[in-house]
């Protein structure tokens, strides 16, 4: 087996390849979710990796991969450069926890949900609907992508990897 | 570069001086509650996009205790104190005594004893900025996250993206000589609020 080597796919980013000696990381998502692109048919593979819902709610100048309206059109076109087709994605999406869980301080924005949301809806405009889901929950996740296989693991405090 | 951004930059000295005392006061308070002396080790201040925070401060899925608290009034902004976990432990230890066993999970009043020193620096930290400026600032109960790093910043981090490219992060480590204290004391405030806070530093009033 190739020696396997890791990219970490950092808050905003968005990150494709076909290189299967890597393994797409998305590192310590709260309410933050990562989404995990993969084209069996072509061994491709890529994570977005979103803080926010829309980017129309967002002060006028601020864009970018933050926002799922972005990211997630961003990944599946990237995916496609590299030949794969939306009908061949499979996607699977990680995070959207609430972390915030004291009296007083319950999240008034629910971030994490409004992103779960969003993330299903922009994906169905591809026709994708995630073929696995580990989201929501009061609990921070850890997302693993390996490109030579598509498998997908996920990391809690306390749990260790599950493959999802 | 935005106007903000220079502003904070041109007054970038009075802005440490202050947030140095702010922090002075904090260690101050945080040693009279745990009976140690604690100090504050090199404050920084930095602007920066908000997708790099999470890397500042190590592996973003590192388990650690973090203690966030809403600062509301004039200046709006989240202060965040995190530990490590045996820092939260020993922490535990000095304000509620010896523990059967350590844990990797804390009990209602272990909680809410590491709640209350995020209370008493916060509160300390607030009010000696409130002193430089006369300007009104309010710390919100504090609320415990027990989970990856990156995970507890998306809290602050979450709200700061709708508004900024970059935000300003103020950051300081708690040691102690006598123990395995040590901890990270960082403090975002919102845009609009970091003009308001510099402006009334450096003696413009808007």
């Amino acid at each position: 087996m190739a020696e396997q080597r890791t990219v970490t796919v950092g808050i905003g980013e968005v990150f494709v390849t076909r290189d299967i000696s890597l393994v797409l990381v998305g590192y310590g998502l709260g309410s933050c979710i990562g989404v995990a692109a993969y084209d069996p048919t072509i061994k491709g593979g890529g994570i977005a990796h979103i803080m926010l819902p829309n980017s129309k709610e967002a002060s006028s100048s601020i864009s970018g991969c933050r926002f799922a309206d972005i990211a997630v059109p961003t990944l599946v076109q990237e995916l496609s450069k590299l030949g794969a087709s939306p009908a061949n994605i499979e996607c699977k999406i990680v995070g959207g926890a609430q972390m915030l869980t004291a009296p007083g301080h319950e999240d008034s924005f629910k971030i994490g949900q409004r992103n779960i949301k969003a993330v299903r809806e922009i994906l169905l405009q591809y026709g994708i609907v995630p073929k696995a889901a580990d989201t929501g929950g009061t609990q921070g996740r850890t997302l693993r992508l390996f490109i030579d296989s598509g498998r997908v693991f996920v990391r809690t405090v306390g749990r260790g990897d599950v493959e999802l | 570069m935005s106007n903000s951004t220079l502003l904070i930059e041109n007054n970038l000295d009075r802005l440490r001086d202050a947030i140095s005392v702010g922090f002075e006061k904090a260690a101050s308070g945080l040693s009279e509650m745990v009976g140690r002396k604690i100090e504050v080790i090199s404050p920084s201040l930095r602007i920066i996009a908000i997708e790099e925070m999470p890397n500042l401060l190590g592996q973003a899925d590192e388990a650690v205790v973090a203690a966030y608290v809403r600062i509301s009034g004039d200046i709006t902004g989240h202060i965040m104190l995190i530990v490590s976990l045996d820092t939260a432990d020993e922490l535990v230890e000095m304000l509620v005594g010896p523990r059967a066993q350590r844990a990797s999970t804390l009990d209602a009043m272990e909680q809410s004893a590491l709640g209350e020193v995020a209370n008493i620096t916060g509160s300390f930290f607030l009010s000696a900025l409130s002193d430089a400026t006369s300007l009104f600032m309010q710390p919100s109960p504090p609320a415990l996250i027990m989970d990856m790093i990156g995970a507890a910043l998306d809290v602050p981090l979450a709200e700061l993206a709708l508004s900024a490219h970059d935000a300003l992060i103020i950051d300081t480590l708690f040691i102690s000589d006598e123990s395995r204290i040590k901890g990270i004391f960082l403090v975002l405030p919102d845009t609009g609020s970091t003009r308001l806070f510099v402006e009334r530093l450096s003696g413009q009033d808007g």
